[in-house]
């Protein structure tokens, strides 16, 4: 059997204050503060004058506190995972920091600082050398980090190998034997062997079958519990994202649009466009069939727009329904409305 | 009744059981026995086996399945585009009086993009990237492009932006604009009776899905359209489909309404995944996943389930379980068959 003992596992904590750590009392094991990240724009042959830059993340600022899942939702180019790549120190900000315990994590992170912060990436099969067997890789980061000898190591992977529900007879394999749920399971394993503090996971489960990524999420939510990790999820995956999240955080062409308790960001959103997102997913409804869906199936306005020329003010007011003078002319900050922070002029009118 | 669902299904019809011997003359497109194999180095690799469903006019079937599943390979099989070397076997693929599976490629060639329109995953693969995309509109909607009632038509559809600068490359508009613009193509060029849409917003962010899978509907009502919807997201197919085929190593395990797979699933591969959906589990209880993995389901002489299957008896391992009616859904499962049927 590979299956993870998950009967034990607890839901996501009931609903939490605004604030990181709320739930457990805790303060911030992670800080983004105002990060910024801007990318140059490959200029045009035989065009001059400078250079354009596309606004990946304008302005990001949040809390994770250890055993805590924060979900960082939104569309594809909204910048989530250009702050995945900052909070793990593989992409320096433009402006801003990524602080822990109070301390500045200098762009060129130490090995310490690198441990303590681990980044999954989206997929796993790439995650793996496909010529050596899941014992090497996952022998790997101890070595290069230098924790442990050779049968310390076995020792520590095949504990890891276990604590993410696979077994011993998985470390012989190569990737190419192992599903993709299994090899899901084992990119987990593997940032967990430096034991870090907060793991970074960009879209989680996006290449699994509907079937195996549930054993994912349940992983998940053992691994917080049992370790007290503190975890961002990266996803684009809503429904995922409620099984996880404790707080939650929507971005728009790189800002924060709403962050706050999943329980209302996710089910009860203020911002126009957080609720927008919120309406178009599908749900599995059997009660809306027939033509009465075409009618009923709200859809977006318009288009997103290009993050290299951001539209003055707020960037959602060309698609949004509440928008006024004000919307076009001053970005909006992020403040309290209910229990929730919005980046809106309007949310609470 | 939930047969009554759909506009294309029509009195007489919901009745006959897709997999008996019965003409079903009101369906658009009927498949009997369809089985696609792949060669591969290590030998042949069935990918779809003994497949039977049924798609009636105005109707959108969806095929949901997991990767590997076979689903795609229906669908190209139905399009008659499988790659060289691929072994199709079907007692029949009927479409408008002719069997597809019999047709020669040149009468084929009459048929597909005519009467049976495909919409592709990726967009940018079937749009030509250096030719502006108005040219490419006029290639195919000729000079009905300029009957201001199509333009309307264009521009009701999210197309304006294609229509506002006719002289863009593809690579100019966003992944939702080139999915629409091809839908509408596909749809309007010849207005075909059958569309066959595989993974059509499966790239697509979400709020652009809405509007895609929103535009599909309203072509439906607008050109009473059949659609062959396949995809692996069963929530999507929730919203758009009449009726759903779910797949599993290559075979058609059930085919029901859209309603009664997730309010009463007769198979257990459909209860497992349908109980494996985060919405449908209370917040307060774990996910429950299916143990074990798909791979290899395809080639077990028995139901590909059957390793995973909380149910499996010893027939199962041996023998296919032939589909059997129950009420409006078609179901392959030996605890379904006889008149104990109906497993729990």
């Amino acid at each position: 059997m590979t299956r993870p003992a998950d009967a034990a596992v607890p839901a996501p904590a009931a609903p939490l204050d605004a604030d990181a750590g709320e739930a457990t009392g805790q303060a911030p094991i992670l800080t983004a503060r105002h990060l910024r990240r801007y990318f140059p724009v490959p200029r045009t042959l035989g065009k001059r004058g400078p250079a354009a830059q596309v606004h990946a993340v304008e302005d990001v600022s949040f809390d994770v506190a250890p055993g805590e899942i924060l979900a960082i939702v939104g569309e594809s180019g909204c910048g989530k995972s250009t702050v995945a790549r900052m909070l793990a120190g593989l992409s320096e900000p433009t402006a801003g920091t990524v602080e822990s315990d109070g301390r500045t994590l200098a762009a060129h992170r130490s090995a310490a600082d690198q441990r303590l912060v681990q980044l999954v990436t989206q997929n796993p099969r790439a995650a793996f050398n496909r010529r050596r067997s899941i014992r090497h890789a996952l022998h790997q980061p101890l070595r290069v980090h230098g924790l442990a000898d050779k049968d310390e190591r076995e020792r520590r992977a095949l504990e890891t190998v276990q604590r993410v529900g696979l077994s011993a007879e998985h470390l012989d394999r190569m990737p190419r034997d192992l599903s993709g749920g299994e090899l899901a399971r084992m990119v987990l394993a593997r940032a967990l062997l430096v034991e870090p503090r907060v793991l970074v996971l960009d879209e989680p489960t996006a290449s699994l079958d509907a079937s195996v990524k549930a054993t994912v999420v349940n992983l998940l939510l053992r691994l917080r519990d049992e370790l007290g990790l503190a975890i961002v999820v990266i996803t684009h995956e809503i429904d995922i994202a409620r099984r996880l999240a404790d707080r939650a955080a929507v971005m728009y062409l790189g800002r924060i649009a709403e962050l706050g308790p999943a329980s209302e960001v996710l089910h009860g959103p203020v911002h126009p466009y957080a609720r927008m997102l919120l309406a178009s997913i599908p749900e599995p409804d059997p009660a809306r069939t027939g033509p009465a869906r075409a009618a009923d199936t709200p859809t977006a306005v318009g288009e997103v727009p290009s993050a290299v020329a951001p539209p003055p003010g707020c960037a959602y007011h060309p698609r949004c329904p509440l928008a006024t003078a004000v919307c076009t002319a001053e970005v909006p900050e992020l403040r309290r409305i209910g229990a929730v922070d919005a980046a809106c002029h309007h949310a609470d009118a | 009744m939930a047969t009554t669902l759909g506009p294309g299904s029509r009195p007489g019809t919901a009745a006959t059981p897709e997999a008996g011997a019965a003409a079903d003359q009101a369906a658009l497109l009927r498949v009997r026995g369809l089985s696609v194999t792949y060669p591969s180095a290590r030998g042949p690799v069935p990918a779809v086996r003994d497949v039977a469903f049924d798609v009636r006019p105005g109707e959108i079937l969806g095929l949901v399945g997991e990767s590997g599943s076979g689903k795609s390979s229906v669908c190209t099989a139905v399009m008659g585009l499988l790659p060289d070397g691929t072994r199709l076997d079907a007692d029949e693929i009927g479409f408008e009086g002719r069997d597809l599976a019999r047709l020669r490629e040149r009468d084929l060639r009459r048929i597909r993009g005519r009467r049976i329109a495909l919409v592709p995953q990726q967009p940018m693969t079937s749009l030509a990237p250096t030719t502006p995309v108005g040219r490419q509109l006029r290639w195919y909607l000729g000079d009905r492009l300029d009957d201001p009632q199509l333009r309307g038509t264009l521009q009701a559809i999210g197309l304006g932006a294609v229509l506002d600068r006719p002289h863009d490359l593809p690579g100019a508009f966003s992944g939702g604009q080139l999915q629409r613009l091809v839908i509408a193509i596909a749809a309007l060029a010849h207005e075909p009776a059958l569309l066959l849409a595989d993974e059509p917003t499966t790239t697509l962010d979400a709020t652009v899905q809405a509007q895609v899978l929103k535009l599909l509907l309203t072509l439906r009502e607008d050109l009473g359209l059949a659609v062959l919807y396949v995809s692996h997201d069963l929530a999507v197919v929730a919203q758009i489909c009449d009726r759903v085929g779910v797949m599993y190593g290559g075979r058609l395990v059930e085919t029901a309404p859209v309603a009664e797979i997730f309010t009463n699933p007769r198979h257990p591969y459909t209860r497992a995944l349908v109980a494996a959906m985060p919405s449908t589990t209370p917040a307060d209880q774990p996910l429950r996943p299916i143990p074990g993995t798909a791979e290899g389901a395809n080639l077990l002489p028995g139901c590909p389930f059957a390793p995973r299957c909380p149910e499996v008896m010893d027939v199962c391992r041996t023998a296919m379980p032939a589909p059997v009616r129950r009420a409006a859904a078609t179901v392959g499962c030996h605890r379904s068959g006889g008149e104990a049927g109906e497993a729990a």
